[in-house]
């Protein structure tokens, strides 16, 4: 109960946190232009590459992708915010249950991924003309949902390297980055060197990326519950991980006293 | 003689904006017309209440702001319209850690900022050793700054500022947060400072810090200059009173009232100091009256009595609440 | 000063560079996904030249890199408290900004190389230029233009305190208005006129000539032409809206908000 309190004030205190660390004029820079950006940089590349039909591929799969600037970047930055503003060892003190506490947090980021990926659809509608018109919106957004919790459980798990290293920025960019090749998001997974195949294997935004491809070309929710499923499945796994590293990295860096570096 | 800084009419506002979406805005008036002038030579030191403008005064005078009314001058080069004049004639010292490049040496830093402050190498080479030996970092110029301690950075900050040799040092707080042994020995340096002849301009919170170092003091409230004067003259503000302090449990409300009910005592406050309270009367200095103030102290069982002469900040106390 | 303010602000740079070695992996995280996407993208498309779309990504890295230097720097000065040091002295914001661009321009030449290793390792691609000395020449060019335009850019970052998402947003931004990995024609008419008034546009173009064609043709000289225009152009506004912050920053007191 307590931890379900922390989580719930936390809550809360995050999204007006994310209000004031990214000010009303730079939320809107990373909500609307840093997506549409990126966006048309990949559907280009694309277009040049493959053509039209390539060019939609990119387009949806960035879509998808979008939710990890917050679910992902911003997920792990709460974290690693924590840090450049000195509050982390005042958060350690305390008694709370501090995964408990972060997984409050990612409440807000898992709904604002969400709206990160619909801000993309609109793209993906009006500027590159993808046709949605065989889609089911309620299917989508479930998808939306899962894929952006599932990110959110990956950005903890970044995130709690930031307990320990000071350079989980790069690491978080990185990761970012790396889901855009890794997960089907450009080309299709099987284009990938072997090695890296079973990587996308494990990562659930894969699946993520590859339901919403098949309810865009009109599946229902028994053609992609398998996708769904094994979403969930690895996302699960990855809170699980997550929550041992984060507790494993907090010992380690009470031993080693890195809190206070920024 | 003549004014090395001098304002007039010196005034500073900032807009700040209330709220996250929905912005007001509201004028605060951070400086409010204060003149005032400081010879060479002198260390001079501006006091008053958080908030009083002391470092809006110092970013004006050190070019890093503009004043919104009024002018101010250094080495008579006004501070906006010759700003690039005096820059290279002054320093400044914003107290605390920050300001300095962490993950470089100490000497790294006064490199760089020596660079930019055009010393030439030749000078550089023997200026550098020199300034680290005078904050006692002579041995630890070599590691990066990030495993300093606080003192140490604030140290490395003295050394930076004068690292131009300017003839005109701004201080912001320059002992903020430091060790008792740590702040004494900043003290001295700064104290030497000004027999090199050079002009020093300090804020302070710490009183006896103020009436050690400095010539002249200013008192700012609410942007305001309350008074200018030595140490000594501020303190003479308070000589005809005497100071009875006494520590307790509980002090009885009684007593407090039937202190503050004497005709002789000019002012009665409490304080809580860790488990005890501390009483402070002042008082006229007739021994009688005294005698007769220890006595009922005496009676209301409170411990560590003890009489002193005024300080300087009973003066400062005085005249913010007067 | 002049002179001097800029060397040591760029050795300053360096050794800041050098005190964090974590910029390696950071400065070649987005070249190397940019031009790994790329290259596997192309893979099936045989009119594409591998080398020209390995030294897109590579440059696209560098331009990542100097606006790093030159702007996102501020961010962090700002951040640590020596931005209002900086200020204090008698240099000019705008050659330590000069200088820091340099150093970070040329920094991020790593990551040219690093994609072109990428590219011969994992890809197995071939590196053919058709004229290595021009592209040597090509590639200072770009260096100079890319400093100018982080020069320029970087008022915004002393200026502004929500510079953060704009260290974003300003690098994106130029790899998808200057064309670096398609035409420019792919983008709508009305943001072209902005692609053409920015280096990487044309020292994409430049570099292009330099590693595909057999014959440099008109397209290189003008863009040749074209980067020295602009980059001139770049500096003096840059000179002139930096004489106007000094003045500006003093009145906002924004170097001390974030
Ligand atoms: N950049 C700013 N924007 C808005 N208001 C400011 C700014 N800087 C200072 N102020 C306001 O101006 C007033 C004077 O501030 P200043 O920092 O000069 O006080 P101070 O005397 O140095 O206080 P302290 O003893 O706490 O350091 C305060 O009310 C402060 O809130
Ligand atoms: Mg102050």
């Amino acid at each position: 109960m307590d931890a379900l309190r922390a989580a719930y004030s936390s809550a809360v205190f995050s999204y007006k946190g994310l209000l004031t660390w990214i000010e009303p004029r730079n939320y809107i820079g990373m909500k609307f232009i840093v997506p549409l950006l990126q966006m048309s940089f990949f559907a280009y590349v694309a277009k040049n590459a493959g053509g039209a039909e390539a060019m939609s591929f990119a387009v949806v799969g960035n879509m998808v992708q979008l939710c990890a600037v917050t679910s992902v970047l911003g997920m792990s930055m709460a974290v690693g915010m924590e840090r450049y503003f000195g509050t982390l060892p005042l958060l350690l003190v305390s008694p709370t249950n501090r995964f408990a506490l972060f997984m409050g947090r990612s409440v807000v980021y898992v709904l604002d991924g969400v709206t990160s990926t619909l801000v993309g659809l609109a793209y993906a509608v009006f500027l590159f003309g993808v046709d949605f018109s065989q889609a089911n919106p309620v299917l989508l957004v479930v998808i939306f949902l899962v894929t952006s919790f599932a990110l959110s459980g990956f950005g903890l798990l970044i995130g709690s390297l930031s307990l320990y290293t000071r350079e989980v920025v790069a690491v978080a960019n990185a990761s970012y980055f790396a889901l855009l090749i890794v997960c089907g998001v450009n080309f299709p997974v099987t284009e990938l060197p072997h090695v890296l195949q079973g990587l996308s294997k494990v990562l659930p935004l894969t699946y993520g990326i590859q339901a919403t491809r098949e309810v865009v070309q009109g599946a229902s929710f028994t053609d992609v519950q398998g996708l769904i499923g094994a979403e969930i499945l690895f996302m699960g796994a990855l809170l699980v991980v997550g929550y041992f590293f984060f507790r494993y990295f907090e010992q380690k860096a009470k031993k080693k006293g890195t809190f206070e570096l920024i | 003689m003549e004014y090395v800084i001098e304002t007039k009419d010196l005034a500073r506002e900032f807009d700040s904006a209330e709220g996250v979406l929905l912005k007001k805005k509201r004028k605060i008036i951070a400086v409010d017309h204060v003149t005032f002038g400081v010879r060479k030579g002198e260390l001079f030191g501006l006091l008053g209440p958080n908030g009083a403008g002391k470092t809006t005064t110092i970013k004006m005078l050190t070019t890093l702001l503009v004043p919104t009314e009024g002018d101010a001058y250094v080495h008579g080069w006004h501070v906006v319209k010759e700003a690039q004049k005096i820059r290279n004639h002054i320093n400044v010292i914003f107290g605390g850690e920050r300001g300095l490049y962490l993950r470089l040496s100490g000497k790294d830093n006064l490199r760089y900022f020596s660079d930019l402050y055009g010393v030439p190498a030749t000078t550089q080479k023997e200026r550098i050793p020199e300034l680290l030996q005078l904050v006692g970092l002579a041995e630890h110029g070599e590691r990066k700054v990030e495993t300093y301690s606080r003192g140490m950075k604030q140290r490395l900050h003295i050394a930076r500022g004068l690292i131009n040799d300017p003839s005109i040092i701004f201080m912001d707080e320059p002992t903020i947060g430091l060790d008792p042994e740590g702040a004494r020995s900043l003290r001295a340096i700064i104290q030497g400072l000004t027999s090199k002849d050079k002009t020093i301009f300090l804020t302070t919170h710490y009183m006896f810090e103020a009436d050690e170092l400095c010539t002249r003091i200013a008192l700012l409230k609410e942007g305001k200059i309350l008074k200018i004067d030595t140490p000594k003259s501020f303190k003479n503000e308070v000589s005809h009173v005497t100071i009875i302090e006494a520590e307790g449990h509980h002090i009885p409300r009684e007593l407090i009232d039937a202190l503050e009910a004497r005709q002789t005592v000019r002012m009665v406050t409490t304080s809580q100091q860790d488990m005890n309270q501390v009483l402070q009367i002042q008082t006229e200095p007739s021994t009688d009256v005294v005698m007769d103030i220890l006595q009922s102290l005496h009676t209301a069982r409170l411990s560590n009595i003890h009489i002193r002469e005024p300080s300087l900040e009973d003066a400062y106390i005085k005249i913010m609440q007067g | 000063m002049g002179m001097r303010t800029i060397f040591s602000a760029s050795r300053q740079a360096f050794y800041e560079f050098l005190a964090r070695p974590v910029w390696i992996f950071e400065m070649t995280v987005s070249p190397f996904v940019f031009a790994t996407v790329a290259l596997i993208m192309f893979r099936d498309s045989p009119s594409t030249n591998s080398t020209y779309i390995v030294m897109a990504g590579g440059i696209m890295g560098m331009w990542g890199s100097t606006l790093l230097g030159a702007g996102y720097s501020v961010v962090i000065e700002r951040y640590f408290g020596t931005l209002q040091y900086l200020f204090a002295s008698p240099s000019s914001l705008e050659e330590i900004i000069a200088g820091k661009a340099l150093t970070s321009a040329v920094m991020g030449l790593w990551n040219l190389v690093f994609v072109f290793l990428i590219a011969i390792i994992l890809f197995g691609v071939d590196i053919e230029i058709a004229h290595p000395l021009t592209f040597l020449l090509a590639l200072g060019l770009c260096l100079f233009s890319f400093s100018a335009l982080g020069i320029l850019l970087s008022t915004l970052f002393v200026l502004s305190r929500s510079a953060a998402a704009l260290g974003n947003i300003l690098e994106f931004a130029a790899f998808v208005v200057c064309g670096i990995m398609y035409p420019i024609s792919f983008l709508p008419v009305w943001i072209r006129p902005l692609s053409y008034i920015l280096t990487p546009t044309w020292g994409a173009q430049v570099l292009r000539w330099a590693v595909i064609e057999p014959q440099l043709g008109e397209g290189f000289w003008i863009g040749v032409a074209m980067i020295g225009i602009l980059s001139c152009s770049y500096i003096v506004i840059g000179h002139y809206l930096y004489s106007r912050i000094d003045y500006q920053v003093r009145v906002t007191a924004s170097l001390w908000r974030f």
